[in-house]
């Protein structure tokens, strides 16, 4: 999850950006011992919970957003729905088109890269916005 | 819209930071307000005239 370009400070920001650390660094962990367990027990009755070990921070850093989206103040609310909405209809386009150019032979694009580009492109969302107010 | 906030900001010696508190709001949010980047709300525009004890008029303008 991307820390928010725009709300530097919002009161509560450094507590902000310490807990989404928090559930990134979780979710890395997590995620790196699930890929190792799975490489070494592939058929292992276990390896579906395990897999679902790194959602328990994701779900964590949803709840740290929500929380600082709700304490902020209303510009830094418009630039964050700017940001998110430059996130969100460009990731639509660009996984739309991709779907097309995948039924003319372009190599399947992976779920999990889309939910990085939709984080990447929220954190350039957001720069942007926060640029027209300043 | 044209403001005068920078200006009452001056007159009680306050800081963006100082005055941004006192709102509950960000620096840069005063600071996009002063600069006419961008009009408040209706509530932010009351809270901005009871700070600064002027009438919500007198702090804005519309832009001619």
């Amino acid at each position: 999850m991307s820390e928010l370009a725009c709300c530097e400070s919002t009161p509560g920001s450094r507590e902000y950006k310490r807990r989404i650390r928090t559930a990134i660094a979780g979710y890395t962990v997590t995620l790196l011992l699930a890929i190792t367990f799975l490489r070494a027990f592939p058929a292992s009755p276990w390896r579906f919970p395990v897999m679902l070990v790194p959602v328990i921070p994701a779900i964590w850093g949803v709840v740290v957003v929500l929380r600082f989206v709700r304490a902020m103040d209303e510009l830094q609310r418009r630039v964050h729905l700017e940001g998110v909405s430059f996130a969100f209809t460009l990731t639509v386009l660009v996984t739309l088109t991709w779907g097309l150019l995948e039924r003319a032979g372009l190599p399947h694009l992976p779920s999990v890269w889309v939910a990085t580009l939709m984080i990447a492109l929220w954190g350039i969302g957001n720069y942007l916005a926060a640029r027209r107010y300043r | 819209m044209k403001n005068r906030v920078r200006d009452e900001r001056a007159k009680r010696d306050w800081s963006q930071a100082e005055l941004a508190e006192r709102l509950g709001v960000s620096r840069q949010t005063v600071n996009a307000v002063e600069t006419g980047k961008y009009d408040p709300s209706l509530p932010l525009a009351f809270k901005l005239a009871e700070l600064l004890e002027r009438k919500i008029e007198e702090l804005f303008t519309p832009e001619e």
